[in-house]
């Protein structure tokens, strides 16, 4: 069994399990949407980025091994940055307009948004690269 | 002195030809390596002595990296050439290939000898496809010759050498997007570690370097590590080809020692065309950080000092720019290039370079605004460092840099709808 730290709360773990695993045994939430427990890991969404100490960039808590006396930080400035950055990125081409949407009020990206993002985008509405479906009509890019 | 080790046989006529290859020694060094069963740790001892660093643009020494490879393992293992030369002003591996592909060979068949391999692929780019076959004839003749194949010399060493070729994806330039693409998937890198010396092509131990790193092995265990070391500098050592390309009178492929200082290397250029003046080089390949004229007329072409410049080496490719080039629209053009070659795999690299390049056109179109320049700066540091690959950096780099260095060319821009300088 490996010792790893989690936000200051110590947590053993079977080898070879990940952040993310560890996190969720704590019960500490991770944002993440490209991470299910049953599917292989994809590590492409990076919403779940942490800090972990003496490591130079955040790492993606899906994908990361832990290692004995790994220190980790899921809300420290570093990984706080990285979480909103993603969340700003994810968002940029996403259609924002949940009050007409089927999926508001039950929506993953919403929750998640609410919890990590920021209030507003600096995408400014005039220079989306597609054309974007909303309501049955097509916006043409500006 | 130029041209000393991947292009020595330029000087002759006729230099791709397996006759002119031999004329300078060529295949005997894997032939005595093969015959006095030179020990592997020795010839990985040569190569960290000669300070070889990976030409493909990481700058990794090669002789560590080779040292990665399990040496005990029950199994097939691979050896990759990476010929996946996408970069903007990048063309060294192509005349390697055109003008000296044994030499090429024999370094693969070295590394392969070392690393226990006994299948090679060379993945060349898919925009080069008359060096695809070239270097597809070149093979046939070392198999002919019996330097490829099962018990070569006479001993019960076998290696086998493929040309692979791609389709002209950038990010296939990626190691592990290589692979991936080998195995006939789609072009998108995997999540490191695990690293290739463990978990490869196939899922096997698999060794990849850069075209440039393997045609100077040869070199260094015919004459040995520290000759190729005198050659350049301590820690980077011996010769480096550099594709000078953009505003220059004679561009092309110089190869030359590491250590030459850039205004040398600016004169065998031809120095600057139409006699203009130096505003900026792009020392390593579009994916580097550009350095102004002073910054960079003062470094040597070395790893150590091109990245005390403030930039780094990169593959080579110094891309040479003069004074009456529009920076902002230079930038457009090349974030351009990094948002139409994210492979869309994660988030950061696929929505942020598209952001970067509607930033950055929008102030080329003369409708920027103020904030952008700290927007630019931001949405670039939320890039770099958060994606899988190194992509996301190479797309943010250009742009952190050209606005860090050229700030007042794009608040002009800004404020006046127009270009500083040309107007």
């Amino acid at each position: 069994m490996l010792q790893v730290e989690i936000d200051g709360k110590a947590v053993e773990v079977k080898p070879g399990s990940t952040i993310i695993e560890a996190a969720d045994k704590l019960g500490i939430s991770i944002p993440r949407f490209c991470y299910h427990k049953k599917l292989s890991v994809a590590a492409n969404c990076r919403m779940c980025l942490v800090e972990v100490e003496k490591f130079p960039k955040p790492v993606p808590a899906c994908a990361t091994p832990v290692a004995d006396g790994m220190k980790i930080f899921t809300r420290s400035q570093a990984a706080i940055a990285a979480q909103k950055g993603v969340m700003e990125f994810l968002l940029i081409n996403h259609p924002l307009d949940c009050p007409i949407c089927d999926q508001g009020g039950e929506c993953d990206l919403q929750d998640i948004a609410v919890a990590y993002g920021s209030d507003a985008s600096r995408m400014s509405k005039q220079s989306a690269l597609f054309s974007i479906k909303i309501s049955g009509r097509w916006f043409p890019p500006i | 002195m130029t041209n000393e080790v991947c292009f020595r046989t330029l000087h002759l006529p006729n230099p791709g030809s397996l006759e002119t290859y031999r004329s300078i020694g060529g295949y005997e060094t894997i032939k005595r390596i093969v015959t006095e069963k030179v020990p592997p740790a020795e010839i990985i001892n040569q190569v960290k002595i000669s300070s070889l660093r990976g030409r493909g643009g990481a700058g990794f020494p090669t002789g560590l990296k080779w040292s990665f490879m399990p040496r005990f393992y029950d199994g097939e293992k691979y050896i990759i050439c990476n010929t996946d030369e996408g970069e903007p002003g990048t063309f060294k591996d192509r005349d390697i290939i055109r003008y000296n592909p044994h030499q090429l060979i024999e370094g693969m068949l070295i590394a392969a000898y070392t690393v226990g391999a006994r299948v090679g692929y060379n993945y060349i780019h898919g925009e080069i496809w008359a060096e695809y076959e070239s270097f597809g004839r070149a093979l046939e003749e070392a198999r002919a010759a019996g330097y490829l194949g099962d018990n070569l010399f006479g001993t019960n060493f076998c290696f086998q050498l493929h040309a692979h070729h791609g389709f002209g994806a950038y990010v296939c330039g990626e190691e592990t997007a290589l692979m991936e693409s080998i195995e006939g998937k789609k072009g998108q890198p995997r999540y490191k570690p695990p690293f290739p010396a463990s978990y490869g092509l196939f899922g096997k131990p698999t060794n990849i370097n850069n075209t440039e790193s393997y045609a100077s092995i040869p070199y260094i265990m015919q004459y040995g590590g520290l000759k190729f070391l005198e050659l350049g500098r301590p820690n980077s050592g011996g010769t480096k080809i550099f594709s000078v390309s953009g505003h220059v009178e004679k561009p092309g492929n110089y190869e030359i020692n590491m250590g030459t200082p850039f205004p040398e290397l600016l004169q065998m250029a031809g120095g600057i065309w139409k006699g203009r003046k130096l505003k900026a080089v792009i020392p390593g390949g579009s994916s580097t950080a550009v350095l102004p004229a002073d910054a960079i007329m003062g470094a040597t072409m070395d790893y150590d000092s091109i990245s005390k410049a403030g930039s780094s080496l990169g593959a080579g490719s110094v891309i040479v720019i003069d004074d009456s080039t529009d920076m902002v629209k230079a930038l457009a053009r090349m974030s351009y290039f990094y948002y139409e070659e994210s492979c869309g795999q994660c988030t950061p690299c696929r929505e942020g370079t598209g952001w970067l390049w509607r930033v950055v056109r929008r102030i080329a179109d003369g409708k920027g605004r103020m904030e952008d320049l700290d927007l630019l700066t931001d949405v670039g540091n939320n890039i770099a460092g958060r994606t899988i690959c190194a992509l996301g950096e190479a797309a943010a780099t250009p742009v952190l840099s050209f606005v860090k260095h050229f700030r007042p060319e794009f608040e002009y821009y800004i404020q006046h709808g127009k270009s500083m300088v040309t107007g």
